[in-house]
């Protein structure tokens, strides 16, 4: 069996990566990492996108997503990188629209881009993740004074589990601000690696699984600044339109991305 | 009404919750009223063992076509989320809205394998239905069962309502139609009663309430009789003419989450003839009924499209036996449309050189293993289980895999088969031990896998009068073959649990009786008893003990001619006397030919409902093993290249 290798034709060539911004809001938290890689992938069949594969005995698809978000939380800034097999760039224009259809209802396509080709991918970029935490409402006269007090603390030692195993860790130094909204909801920002919003909320003294996490930004070095993961590459829209006028693309500026939605829809 | 806001809180407290939240592709949205018949299907196993399920899938569909019917589904909670259920008083609930089991009109559960009866019992009381037919009210569900073990549905019959036997497809409309006109009624006791009665009128409709069973002096089984003059003596299986007329499932569902068999299924036909003794799925479904190979085509390259899947599998029992299985193959690994990145999968590979050369042509990337299922290790065996594989047959299969690449071969048998002698047993090692030797002229790197099972004797087939092996017999059969591979290198030996082997063959081929047993087995906590880790043998048999059955009686014991067996009164298609002489035949290991290509046996499975195998080519396929144009006379022989191989050892 033989898969298209566009993309990868010519050796030393690296094919070009659109990186995908999508949400995950209701029942479909309750999927795995794992298994939102899958419907990705039978999404791109659907539409037909030409995906790059990679060689060798057991080609896969070269799509490659950032950190891992917790089963069970949802999230409207979830990223995902996948080496184009295209020629024609300016075809990308549609294909968000497209692939919403396409994904299971929960998932949505909110955003595409076209990245440049040195640049690194989401594992590699992505600093620091903000969350939206609904802490239940039984607890919530609690918090105030327990988050101030862990951010004046400059350690925080708890029990994680890493690899089956419990470990004292301090979690500290992956808070990297948090406050609380007008709802009541904690905001926090956590370090990419080091800090897990149920960890964090654990050191809270509030039982993760009462509570409801969303992703709200994940956040990549940009230029020296603190940008989201779209920043780095070209909108489909705008390339095309630069493309129709035969403008260099790497002359264009990176383009506004418009900040999240207020009012994050609430599960089925 | 949904209770989904209770259940989604319990959902971060289990292991993968995205087996409870549905949403697939291919998901009907139910829309319940008053004027349809609300069906719950349910498989009673976990979610990634049936979700791939086409019996319920194909159900699913009908059903949701009807306008007076809705289907939704549901599976076996593991038991994480029973507890958490139980632990706050919640029903269980339906996959598709959530909704409490109690809430539906019918609740049809598949029946593929004995030891998930007790999840059934699960489920039912989960649901907050009475598990014995005998004590439900108006206001209960009626609890169907369908599915091959519907054939033998005695160990289970005082908790089911009503067992539907053989296809589905057509019976279920009409069941439909009576239960649409009991709801109308208002579901009362007297009319629950009466819709029952009227089911058992349906060809292919088995209620256990209507019949007697009657034991002798002896604790024999007398007899099974009918206790109304209206209800058929025997209830005849339901047949579909042609698989044509039936292109389901037309929107195969999509899991969200990893489940077995991840990938387009299409059937390309049902029933096999091959004649297998110990094989009930092939004697319970014949005739052979092959779908047209243009319609197989369209659903193919419709059903890739509309899921995104990139392996599709061509499902029957005995795929390789499909008219044109090559060109289909090769029609849809050709076809422009998949722009060569669809696999193809063969189920049940035949044993013998052509079906390797459909595998390279499916597999040309990733050649990691192919298994083939000899059953039996010697000429003799396979004689008696009229399995007609040659040693030929299977040398030339496994030479032609290696030196096409492949590294891992896997060779399923049987132990515990009629007749079966030590000498048997060991001919098992030898065949994987001159495959791992065939393997080690093409590649270094070979593996040989033998799959060990024990056998269970099955209703309905040839070999149901005989006594299952005692768990002794297997395991020193087992030892056996551990000592005679230890040494061989690429000769990998694994064997399935003989203690589960018992307790499936105490579920098998039990009368009404059995019953209080698994349902004792249930209440002592033996659920999930398909998965190893869940499995106690020690409950089964102290249930039998209280129930004071004797496990020697119903497993270990040969059955005579004349005895009343407790699937008398099903019929499967098979006359008694064919399943006789066949038996006879055995002993005298005499294997049979098919009969798609060789004069009729009359079975009774085609003359006794005017009926015919559908298929696009009466000659047997090429370099078909099995009875089809070999030189049988040749079968135990061992090739030259072997004798002289061994010799020179």
């Amino acid at each position: 069996m033989s898969r298209p290798t566009l993309g990868l034709q010519e050796p030393g060539v690296a094919p070009r990566v659109a990186r995908f911004k999508y949400s995950k809001l209701g029942k479909i938290r309750f999927t795995s990492h794992r298994d939102v890689g899958r419907m990705w992938e039978r999404a791109l069949r659907k539409v037909a996108v030409a995906v790059a594969y990679t060689s060798g005995f057991s080609p896969r698809p070269r799509i490659a997503f950032g950190f891992a978000l917790p089963t069970g939380a949802e999230s409207v800034a979830e990223y995902v990188d996948i080496a184009l097999a295209l020629d024609k760039v300016h075809e990308l224009a549609g294909v968000p629209d497209q692939l919403t259809p396409a994904l299971p209802e929960g998932l949505e396509v909110t955003g595409g881009v076209l990245l440049e080709p040195s640049t690194p991918a989401l594992q590699a970029a992505v600093a620091s993740s903000t969350w939206q935490i609904t802490v239940p409402e039984r607890a919530a006269p609690e918090v105030p004074g327990r988050l101030q007090e862990l951010l004046d603390s400059s350690t925080v030692e708890i029990e994680v589990e890493r690899k089956g195993a419990l470990v004292a860790t301090d979690i500290r130094p992956g808070i990297l601000a948090a406050s609380l909204d007008d709802g009541g909801a904690v905001i926090c920002d956590l370090a990419a690696r080091g800090t897990r919003p149920a960890d964090f909320l654990r050191a809270l003294g509030v039982d993760p699984l009462e509570a409801r996490f969303v992703r709200t930004q994940q956040w990549i070095d940009h230029d020296g600044r603190r940008a989201e993961p779209l920043a780095a590459g070209l909108d489909f829209l705008v390339l095309r339109e630069e493309l129709n006028h035969d403008v260099r693309p790497e002359l264009l500026q990176p383009v506004a991305i418009p900040p999240p939605p207020a009012r994050l829809a609430r599960g089925a | 009404m949904s209770i989904w806001p209770k259940v989604e809180p319990l959902l971060g407290r289990v292991q993968k919750p995205a087996r409870y939240i549905g949403g697939e592709d291919g998901m009907v949205v139910p829309r319940h009223s008053p004027s349809k018949v609300g069906w719950l299907l349910v498989y009673p196993d976990a979610y990634e063992v049936g979700l791939p399920n086409q019996g319920l899938q194909i159900l699913y569909e009908i059903l949701n076509e009807r306008p007076d019917a809705l289907a939704e589904r549901a599976y076996a909670p593991w038991v994480d989320l029973e507890g958490e259920l139980r632990e706050r008083g919640l029903p269980l609930v339906s996959l598709d809205s959530h909704r409490p089991l109690s809430q539906f009109d019918v609740v049809g559960f598949s029946l593929q394998y004995e030891l998930t009866y007790t999840n059934l019992l699960t489920m039912l009381d989960l649901g907050g239905i009475p598990l014995r037919s005998a004590v439900r009210g108006d206001d209960d569900p009626l609890v169907v069962a369908g599915g091959p073990n519907a054939t033998h549905p005695e160990p289970i019959a005082i908790f089911v309502d009503v067992f539907v036997i053989g296809d589905g497809e057509e019976v279920v409309s009409e069941i439909n139609v009576e239960v649409a006109a009991w709801k109308q009624q208002g579901r009362t006791s007297e009319s629950r009663e009466a819709v029952l009665h009227r089911l058992a009128r349906i060809p292919g409709v088995y209620v256990p309430s209507m019949y007697e069973a009657s034991y002798g002096p002896d604790g024999r089984l007398a007899a099974v009789t009918p206790r109304h003059a209206d209800v058929p003596a025997q209830v005849e299986k339901r047949t579909i003419a042609d698989l044509a007329s039936w292109p389901y499932p037309k929107t195969q569902l999509v899991p969200l989450t990893e489940v077995v068999h991840d990938r387009l299924n299409v059937e390309i036909f049902r029933g096999c003839t091959r004649g297998c003794r110990f094989c009930q799925a092939g004697m319970i479904t014949r005739p052979v009924r092959e779908r047209p190979a243009a319609q197989v085509r369209q659903m193919v390259s419709d059903g890739l499209e509309r899921t995104g899947y990139d392996e599709v599998s061509l499902t029957s029992l005995s795929s390789a036996d499909y008219s044109g299985i090559d060109e289909v193959v090769k029609g849809i690994i050709d076809d422009p449309a998949c722009s060569g990145q669809v696999g193809v999968s063969l189920p049940s590979l035949r044993v013998d050189a052509f079906t390797v050369g459909i595998a390279a042509e499916i597999q040309k990337v990733r050649r990691t293993g192919l298994t083939f299922a000899p059953e039996g290790g010697t000429w003799r065996l396979r004689k008696v289980i009229s399995k007609l594989i040659r040693e030929d047959d299977l040398y030339g299969a496994v030479d032609s895999a290696f030196s096409q690449g492949w590294q891992r071969v896997k060779l399923y048998f049987m132990i515990g088969l009629p007749t079966e002698t030590m000498e048997d047993v060991e001919g098992i090692a030898t065949l994987a031990r001159n495959c791992a030797e065939l393997g080690r002229k093409h590649t270094k790197k070979v593996s040989v896998t033998a799959s060990v099972g024990g056998f269970v004797p099955k209703p309905q087939t040839p070999f149901q009068w005989y006594g299952q092996d005692t768990v002794a017999d297997l395991k020193s059969k087992v030892n056996r073959l551990r000592d005679v591979t230890k040494r061989d290198r690429g000769v990998n030996l694994r064997w399935h649990d003989p203690e589960a082997t018992l307790a499936e063959g105490i579920a098998s081929r039990g009368d009404r009786r059995l019953g209080t047993v698994i349902e004792d087995v249930w209440r002592s906590g033996g659920t999930f008893q398909e998965w190893g880790e869940h499995f106690d043998l020690s409950r089964w048999e102290a249930a039998m003990e209280r129930a004071g059955l004797s496990i020697d009686w119903y497993v270990h014991r040969h059955r005579d001619k004349d005895e009343v067996l407790p699937w008398d009164h099903i019929s499967a298609g098979l006359h008694k006397d064919f399943l006789w002489g066949d038996w006879e035949d055995a002993l005298a290991e005499a294997g049979t030919e098919d009969c798609r290509w060789t004069p009729c046996y009359d079975c009774g499975a085609c003359t006794g409902y005017g009926i015919e195998h559908v298929v696009a080519s009466n000659v047997p396929p090429a370099g078909g093993s099995q009875g089809t144009g070999q030189d049988l006379s040749t079968g135990g022989s061992v090739p030259v290249t072997l004798l002289s191989r061994a010799g020179s050892r």
